[in-house]
């Protein structure tokens, strides 16, 4: 595609007319998600915070441990993770499409419902009804609502793809579709099974993990893996190194990706076939991941020193980096003996960490940064704030994550070993929690950077949106080393 | 348009497919489990818990006490919760039979409660109830150094109208919490329905599927788990 410096090219008026019907339903969402990241992590800190200081804030119903980290999780999801993949997903198809948004204003309705919905949900997880179902934590009268929301946000996604101009079809728009189609189901079924009409007895948690993974696999990562894919390519403005297998990755991850939800479960009262099933259907996964790993990381490799340079680049290198690791370990932990040491530790909360932040929000942030400058039509107001939400995305997350694996190695180890020496007795659940407060204090640091950067990048998105909106004439952006793309 | 066509049959199929496999074929299974008849007792395993307990099970699930605890006893040999009195037996999928919300968990900051009931039955010489008050008013109290947070909120500091409550608990605490003179403090209803339901979480009755698995702590006392004894 033509870069800007051309801007008299047919293709780049196009791109600009497409980027321009993206604009507000882009500036929307882009701008609520960073409002609920940044509610989202401040409840991150106050649960955290609780960890070594139990006392804190404990006369406040609303905020005991267990309900924080319940808002907060759902919060995270369905309030900063959904709200910046709409954005992707629009503005991916979109321009992959190279076809216009129509009637834009119709997905702000649409968000806007959405975004009534998670706030409900999180005032209604904080005033104690919540489902405790995690992944689902909201309570049910605000699922009917998401659901609408989303079909009508999908559907529009969905037109723009039948609108398309250009006739092929890439492999970020196959991984979009995947998203698409794939949630309405399990998001719709989940709800049905577990909130509306339970099924009896050990079929929820199986239901719920078969649903949590596949938002996981199929919404984060599909879109997420989209914009990795079309990023990669336009920043380094070459295409994709082996592109023929990308079709391979994508099917094996189709046909066995649903399967390995129950892995999650090694040792719980449910039937061990299920769970053996899962396991090594989740290694054909690798698979998929050398796929990725094919594609993505010799054409990030190639990039030219000045793209090395660009934020959105680093964000993108990242999330790859974080996808592999996280995948590799996810697949790792399932294994019996790991899951017996494991299981139930902060290694787990490591990888949740890993792929939820270190993957996709990585990748939205790689995305935003692109998209939002193009739809506003205008550069970043503070360049020095966009640096500085990288290095403390990236510092924040590695120490968060390192923290939180080598306490829950830690805390598996004291749970389930018993000390050397002859007629030994289990340590005391207390004295192992007490071993791991100084890497629970690293973790909460680390949020505290974390919440720092994320506080840059809601008062720079704030600006430029207020700044578009103010003035409607989109100007020139004169985006330095993002330029490569159209 | 034939591409997509096969994609979007693609990804239909394999959604049905995990479907089917994950759930369809469980439902049929363990999602149809019925409970034991115990011809000798007269009675179907496992019984439904008394209402107040099922009451407290939904005061359990909205303040998220799942984050923190699991409720699932792993088998003798995986891990070594046999060891930490955790349960005389490892948990089962009949044990969950006629839960509403079934919470195993997935964290275990504090200690399994599978079968707290049981562990504090005969605590504090009474069947337990104190010790969770206590507990649940300052868990440091019980746990000195818990990271448990305290639930205060559960109880009411009011002052005394006529004859002082029975129920009052202010007894059973240090001076340090103690209430103003002419106070009580006494627990809330979700206080009491709670530490029923907590009282009630006990696995004791032995499943056909868990006695071939049962590993005794001692030998010598395997026989009973064989024999379908319900403690
Ligand atoms: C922040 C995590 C956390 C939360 C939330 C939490 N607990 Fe705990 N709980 C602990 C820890 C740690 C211990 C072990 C130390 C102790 O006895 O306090 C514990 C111990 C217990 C025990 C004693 C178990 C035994 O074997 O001695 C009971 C009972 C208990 N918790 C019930 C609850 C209930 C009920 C809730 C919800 C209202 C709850 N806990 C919420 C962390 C938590």
């Amino acid at each position: 595609m033509a870069s800007p410096s051309s801007p008299t090219s047919p293709a780049s008026a196009e791109g600009a007319s497409i980027d321009a019907s993206v604009r507000l339903p882009g500036l929307y969402f882009a701008a609520a998600a960073a409002v609920w990241l940044v509610v989202g992590t401040a409840l991150s800190l106050i649960a955290a915070f609780k960890l070594h200081s139990p006392a804190f804030l404990a006369d406040c119903e609303w905020l005991t441990y267990g309900r924080v980290r319940s808002a907060e999780s759902a919060l995270l999801i369905y309030g900063w993770g959904f709200n910046a993949a709409f954005a992707m997903a629009i503005w991916l198809m979109a321009r992959l499409a190279q076809a216009e948004v129509r009637r834009p204003v119709t997905l702000v309705v649409a968000g806007g419902f959405w975004n009534l919905g998670v706030l409900v949900g999180t005032l209604g997880v904080l005033g104690g009804h919540g489902t405790a179902v995690e992944g689902l934590e909201f309570p049910s009268y605000v699922n009917a609502i998401l659901f609408v929301s989303y079909a009508w946000i999908a559907i529009w996604a969905l037109l723009t793809f039948r609108a398309r101009r250009s006739p092929h079809v890439f492999i970020s728009q196959w991984y979009l579709l995947l998203a698409l189609l794939w949630f309405p189901w399990v998001f719709s079924l989940a709800h049905l099974l577990l909130v509306v009409d339970p099924v009896q007895g050990v079929m929820q948690p199986l239901v719920q993990t078969w649903y949590t993974h596949s938002l996981g696999l199929f919404w984060f990562g599909g879109i997420g893996v989209a914009a990795l894919y079309y990023l990669t390519t336009k920043l380094t403005g070459r295409s994709i190194a082996h592109y023929h297998l990308s079709p391979v990755g994508f099917w094996l991850l189709v046909i066995f990706g649903g399967w390995a939800g129950p892995a999650r479960l090694v040792g719980a009262p449910v039937p061990a076939w299920v769970v053996s099933l899962s396991i090594a259907l989740s290694f054909l996964l690798l698979v998929v991941l050398s796929v990725w790993a094919c594609n993505l990381v010799p054409t990030l490799s190639r990039a030219s020193a000045a793209v090395r340079q660009d934020p959105a680049y680093r964000f993108i290198g990242v999330s790859v980096l974080a996808l592999l690791v996280a995948q590799t370990a996810s697949v790792l932990l399932s294994l019996r003996s790991a899951a017996e040491l494991l299981q139930f530790t902060f290694v787990h909360t490591a990888l949740g960490q890993l792929t939820q932040y270190g993957f996709f929000s990585m990748a939205a942030f790689g995305t935003l940064y692109v998209l939002v400058p193009r739809i506003a039509g205008r550069s970043w107001p503070v360049p020095g704030l966009v640096g500085f939400h990288f290095w403390s995305s990236l510092l924040g997350c590695a120490t968060s994550v390192v923290a939180l694996a080598l306490a829950g190695y830690r805390q598996g180890v004291g749970l389930n070993r018993l000390p050397a020496g002859d007629g030994a007795v289990p340590v005391p659940v207390i004295e192992i929690l007490q071993g791991l407060q100084p890497y629970l204090f690293t973790h909460t640091s680390a949020l505290v950077l974390l919440a720092a950067g994320h506080v840059a990048f809601l008062v720079n998105l704030g600006w430029i949106a207020s700044a578009s909106c103010s003035c409607g004439v989109p100007v020139t952006p004169s985006l330095s080393n993002a330029s490569k793309v159209a | 348009m034939n591409r997509i066509a096969l994609l979007f049959l693609g990804l239909f199929a394999a959604l049905a497919a995990s479907w089917t496999g994950v759930i369809l074929v469980n439902q049929g299974s363990v999602g149809a489990l019925p409970r034991v008849v115990d011809a000798n007792e007269g009675l179907a395993f496992p019984q439904p818990l008394p209402g107040v307990a099922q009451q407290g099970h939904l005061v359990y699930q909205d303040l998220g006490c799942v984050a923190c605890h699991t409720q699932q006893v792993r088998r003798a040999g995986f891990g070594i919760d046999n060891k930490r009195g955790w349960g005389e037996r490892h948990s089962v999928a009949r044990d969950y039979l006629l839960e509403p919300r079934v919470l195993i968990g997935t964290h275990r900051i504090g200690p399994d409660l599978r079968n707290v009931g049981q562990r504090k039955d005969g605590q504090e010489g009474r069947d337990g109830r104190e010790w969770h008050y206590r507990h649940l008013y300052d868990p440091q109290l019980t746990s000195p150094g818990s990271v448990m947070p305290p639930f205060r909120f559960l109880f009411e500091t009011r002052r005394i109208v006529g004859e002082p409550s029975p129920k009052a608990i202010q007894a059973l605490l240090p001076a340090w919490h103690q209430p103003p003179a002419g106070h009580e403090i006494v627990p809330t209803v979700r206080a009491e329905r709670l530490v029923s339901y907590l009282l009630s979480l006990k696995d004791t009755y032995a499943y056909p599927e868990a006695a071939n698995v049962y590993v005794a702590q001692t030998e010598g006392q395997s026989g009973a788990a064989a024999e379908g004894a319900h403690k």
